[in-house]
């Protein structure tokens, strides 16, 4: 029995000793992400504000040009470029600079020019911000949850009560030297005794053998289970495959994932070029900018000759010009075009409510007009051309209903 | 003991709060890059649309002097071009028909090119109109040209009504101006 209890102290020893090591890698762990954290942080306080001007002109030009972005090149500065725009934007930036205007003159200057497409760093205000902050509030976050653990042993040490992972009450003593809560019970082969244990350990929590020695608390058959479960699952073979098995996951991931971004790559910037343009020349259409509009509309339908609601914005627009300027061949050229739109794509509500127009203003054809606006209304149009449209639809009606008193 | 466990519990559960925090925030944010317009793509309008032209005065190619405003009251297209841009050769035949047709008037602008090589690109097309010299590419910066052939619509009242990147036709400035005029420039 004697020999067995030794045995089973030299075990739990060993076991004392691999945890130490464990703990004394996990605490060198934090230590290095903490270190990580704290250089990735200093990176950003650094990066952003290094950017204080400096006061030389020399230094300001260099300055001015690494915040400007080159218009014709792709991710590139105006300093690290060579492209024709870039010189004349240097060349700006030198002669700005020797006449004493100011950085913010010569950025709104470019602004004003360009728009904001020409700042290489996002403005820092507005909706911008969230972009300056989130990195920093990340590092914070992931700094502090590294750092408390260690943190918050250093406290317990100062305090005098061992570590805080040590599951025990303040008043408890430890079980064995070197040893403490959960780790020492879960070592502890059940049933055996232990006969060195000390004195002063209390009988309170713990079922007192016989002989002086003590037993471990008797435990559940479940809670058994559980406890080798989690011994078995946290041995080193398993979180060495589990570390693998993760990385190769990772890894396929990733490699997945930009495999499938660079294929759709072209095809989604194409599809969201061409999406951007209409939505803006529709804009334009409704703000009156038609010239602005019926550009884009050209560049739309450059791209794809068959684009529905390219094909009856841009007929919509030369039948209106074509009306304004009494040129039938414009207006037949917009009527085509809407009803080439249609055909294309027979539920599209806005080219029902240009056709309803048309028939409405140039044809008088209230009941084919009034045909067209229930097609459009059918479609579950956009309220801004409800809303445009609205008080030719009540023409329409109106004129609709008229008729039979006015037909002999 | 109960405290001590919860403390650590508590240890944990915020590790896994962060983690999943972190993990939900860069899902949004890689959901909102990926459906972005890329930047290498995106069109953004001129700013200088619908507003006032800025000014073009200095030398022409040719040695005289020629400004914007002498063509108030006409409609303009200001061209920046370059006898070294592959594109601008495409365009000009066209802007020669535009010009002949009498629609409106053609300016150029001589972006970061020498004066002799562009007398004779212009020579060669038969373009007869002025073209001035932007020899530092200044004028180009306060239009926001990136790269020729750039070409801007401007009203006979001074207003810059569209901006046009790449080869333009005939066609399409014929249908533009009557567009404009339509809408009463």
């Amino acid at each position: 029995m004697v020999t067995s209890a030794r045995e089973s102290i030299g075990k739990v020893n060993r076991q004392v000793n691999k945890q130490r090591r464990h703990f004394a890698t996990g605490r060198a762990l934090m230590v290095i992400w903490g270190g990580i954290a704290a250089v990735i942080l200093c990176s950003f306080a650094i990066l952003t504000f290094s950017s204080a001007n400096p006061s030389s002109p020399a230094g300001r030009i260099v300055h001015l040009e690494g915040e400007f972005k080159c218009p014709s090149c792709i991710d590139l500065s105006v300093a690290e470029s060579s492209a024709a725009s870039s010189i004349s934007i240097k060349t700006f930036i030198k002669n700005e600079v020797a006449q004493g205007a100011s950085d913010a003159q010569i950025k709104d200057q470019l602004v004003a020019s360009y728009g904001n497409s020409i700042l290489f760093t996002p403005p820092k205000s507005g909706a911008y911000l969230v972009i300056w902050i989130l990195p920093f509030g990340l590092v914070l976050l992931l700094g502090y949850f590294s750092l408390r653990p260690i943190l918050s042993r250093k406290d317990w040490a100062q305090s005098g009560r061992g570590s805080p992972n040590d599951p025990r009450s303040d008043d408890e003593p430890p079980i064995i030297e070197g040893v403490s809560g959960d780790l020492a019970l879960s070592m502890i082969p059940l049933g055996e005794t232990i006969n060195h244990l000390p004195a002063s350990y209390g009988a309170a929590n713990h079922d007192v053998a016989v002989d002086g020695a003590e037993t471990r608390p008797s435990q559940s058959l479940m809670s058994r289970a559980l406890l080798a479960l989690l011994h078995r699952s946290t041995s080193t073979s398993a979180r060495k495959y589990l570390a693998i098995f993760g990385a190769a996951f990772c890894v396929a991931g990733v490699g997945l994932g930009l495999y499938t971004f660079e294929q759709g790559r072209s095809q989604a910037a194409s599809r969201a070029l061409e999406s951007r343009e209409l939505t803006q020349a529709i804009g334009y259409t409704y703000s009156g900018q038609d010239v602005s509009a019926l550009r884009l509309l050209s560049l739309v339908l450059h791209q794809d000759p068959y684009q529905p609601q390219a094909l009856a914005y841009q007929g919509w627009l030369l039948f209106q010009a074509g009306v304004k300027t009494k040129s039938p061949s414009l207006v037949q050229k917009g009527e085509q075009l809407v009803l080439d739109a249609i055909a294309i794509q027979p539920r599209y509500p806005d080219a029902h409510g240009f056709l309803a127009m048309i028939d409405l203003y140039v044809y008088h054809e209230t009941a084919q007009a009034k045909k067209q606006f229930g097609e459009f209304l059918a479609d579950s149009p956009s309220s801004t051309i409800r809303t445009d449209l609205s008080a030719a639809y009540k023409a329409a009606t109106a004129a609709i209903t008229a008729k039979p008193a006015t037909t002999p | 003991m109960s405290t001590s466990i919860a403390k650590r519990r508590a240890g944990g559960a915020g590790i896994k709060w962060f983690g999943a925090v972190t993990a939900i925030l860069l899902l949004a944010f890689s959901v909102f890059v990926a459906t972005r317009t890329p930047a290498s793509t995106a069109v953004e309008p001129s700013p200088i649309v619908q507003h006032s032209a800025p000014s073009i005065s200095g030398p022409t190619v040719t040695g005289g002097r020629f400004s914007l405003s002498n063509y108030r009251g006409e409609f303009v297209l200001v061209n920046f071009f370059a006898s070294w841009c592959a594109s601008c050769a495409i365009e000009e035949p066209q802007l020669v028909r535009f010009s002949k047709s009498g629609i409106g008037k053609v300016l150029a602008v001589d972006f970061q090119d020498e004066d002799r090589p562009a007398i004779a690109f212009l020579g060669r097309y038969g373009a007869n109109w002025p073209a001035v010299a932007d020899p530092n590419g200044q004028i180009a910066v306060k239009w926001g040209v990136s790269a020729p052939p750039e070409s801007f619509l401007v009203s006979p009242s001074g207003v810059v009504l569209t901006k046009i990147v790449g080869p333009v036709t005939a066609k399409e400035l014929a249908i533009l101006v009557q567009v404009a005029k339509a809408n009463g420039y």
